[in-house]
């Protein structure tokens, strides 16, 4: 009786996870695979589905993603870590989970993995930030005028009537823009709290990775990149198509098939450098870039996502005097300081 | 000899408030109203100090840097960016592209000029 039980049980969860749209790996804490259904042999690409159990997941995401997100679990008291990387073959990026169930001995502890395709449908993010931050921005130029006109008047107790006057009008128009703006930003803020954040950590070479592979694919310009580690928290697939199309608009505009990345932490960025030879862009240029949409909504702009993101980008010359570069500050993973590098 | 500052922003508030303390500091003033009169006026007569909007139209305030910084002639010219853009990144940006002081609105009067006396050399 308790066969039969066990048998149907069994069944069933096979039948859940044939079914399952997400990929499912378990592993143990040294990744090498016990477990993988479909749709995760599908999503790794993983050619022999019948011999994968017993080799390590470092053969099908990149390493230094998985390397650096387990050891955080090993040595953090965090259960449970996401971030974003890619297939081995550096053609998609995946959202993925870790968990790690602690046995009652570290060798019996396993990793259990789940595994989403990160498509378009994530790459929102920018409308609502956008206008938020212009919301607050409109308010600090009549706070501004306010502040300036209350204090002069308090300050200049023999000034001219006429100045005073000048002075009260502006405090009772820039009161009334303050009153206006306030009930704008406060319906904008109603409509963010329900929103979701598709925000992820994803390791430098992985966005690079994909990046080149469209790149290549598209026929666009060459990058060159040093495969330095820095973990980034951005929306990764917006910013890889906000990369792709700035590096389409640079080769155009600047004639140049080939171009170097450099990326250097700073403060709570990740500074990512694309280098040419010669002159920098002209300010209007760049402004310009801000303007182009993304392929899936009108609405969204280069500009906006990189709101969306705290950022704003700009051309300078480079440290080498023949050199010029785009600066595109993006947001650092607030786990930087704490993933190591040291093996499995 | 008095020194001359060019304020530049589209809106007229703060052109009448920044424009009347820089009087009171003792400083001459002239003010433009988007970023190409902007150019004009240092063409024109080349000022000391430019107190300048980012957010202006026909030409921003950080296209008016670089073109300040870019030209020899006026490239010893020293600019305060007065600007709605908060963000430590903003700041960044007009620094890195010539700027010698960036304030954020809402700003104090007394740091402003403050701001201003430092940047021209006057404490």
């Amino acid at each position: 009786m308790k066969l039969q039980t066990d048998t149907k049980n069994t069944s069933q969860l096979a039948s859940f996870f044939a079914e399952l749209r997400e990929g499912f790996i378990v592993c143990d804490t040294n990744a090498r695979i016990l477990f993988c259904n479909p749709a995760g042999i599908n999503l790794l690409k993983i050619e022999d589905a019948d011999d994968v159990s017993g080799c390590s997941l470092c053969n099908y995401l990149t390493e230094t993603a998985l390397v650096d997100n387990i050891n955080l679990l090993k040595n953090d008291n965090s259960h449970d870590v996401d971030f974003v990387c890619t297939s081995t073959d550096k053609t998609t990026l995946l959202d993925c989970h870790i968990k790690i169930i602690e046995g009652d001995h570290a060798s019996k502890s396993v990793l259990i993995i789940t595994l989403d395709k990160i498509t378009h449908e994530a790459g929102h993010a920018g409308t609502d930030d956008s206008l938020l931050h212009k919301r607050v921005n409109d308010m600090r130029a009549p706070l501004a005028n306010l502040r300036a006109a209350a204090e002069n008047l308090a300050s200049i107790p023999d000034m001219s009537p006429v100045m005073r006057i000048a002075f009260e009008n502006v405090i009772a128009q820039e009161s009334a823009n303050l009153t206006e703006n306030l009930e704008a930003l406060a319906s904008r803020c109603q409509n963010i709290a329900a929103r979701y954040q598709p925000f992820s950590d994803i390791n430098s070479k992985d966005l690079i990775y994909v990046l080149r592979h469209k790149l290549t694919k598209e026929k666009g310009p060459e990058i060159y990149f040093n495969n330095a580690s820095h973990w980034f928290n951005i929306d990764a697939f917006s910013v890889v198509t906000i990369l792709e199309k700035i590096f389409h608009h640079l080769r155009a505009s600047l004639k140049k098939a080939e171009f170097k990345i450099s990326m250097q932490d700073k403060l709570n960025f990740v500074y990512l450098d694309i280098i040419w030879d010669g002159a920098p862009i002209s300010t209007a240029g760049v402004e310009s870039m801000l303007l182009i949409n993304m392929p899936w909504d009108n609405e969204l702009t280069i500009g906006s996502v990189l709101e969306s993101h705290g950022c704003d980008i700009w051309s300078q010359q480079h440290d080498i005097p023949s050199q010029a570069m785009l600066r595109i500050p993006l947001p650092a993973s607030s786990k930087q300081r704490e993933r190591k590098e040291p093996g499995l | 000899m008095t020194k001359n500052i060019l304020v530049a922003d589209d809106a007229p508030n703060v052109v009448l408030s920044v424009e009347f303390l820089m009087k009171q500091a003792g400083y001459d003033v002239r003010t433009a109203n988007n970023g190409e009169e902007a150019l004009l006026a240092i063409q024109e007569k080349k000022p000391d100090l430019v107190l300048l909007d980012v957010m202006m139209p026909v030409r921003d305030g950080y296209d008016v840097c670089q073109a300040i910084k870019a030209d020899p002639d006026m490239k010893d010219i020293r600019i305060i960016m007065l600007t709605a853009k908060g963000r430590p990144v903003e700041k960044e940006k007009g620094i890195a592209l010539g700027a010698d002081e960036y304030i954020t609105k809402p700003f104090s009067t007394k740091e402003l000029v403050e701001k201003v006396r430092i940047v021209l050399g006057d404490t």
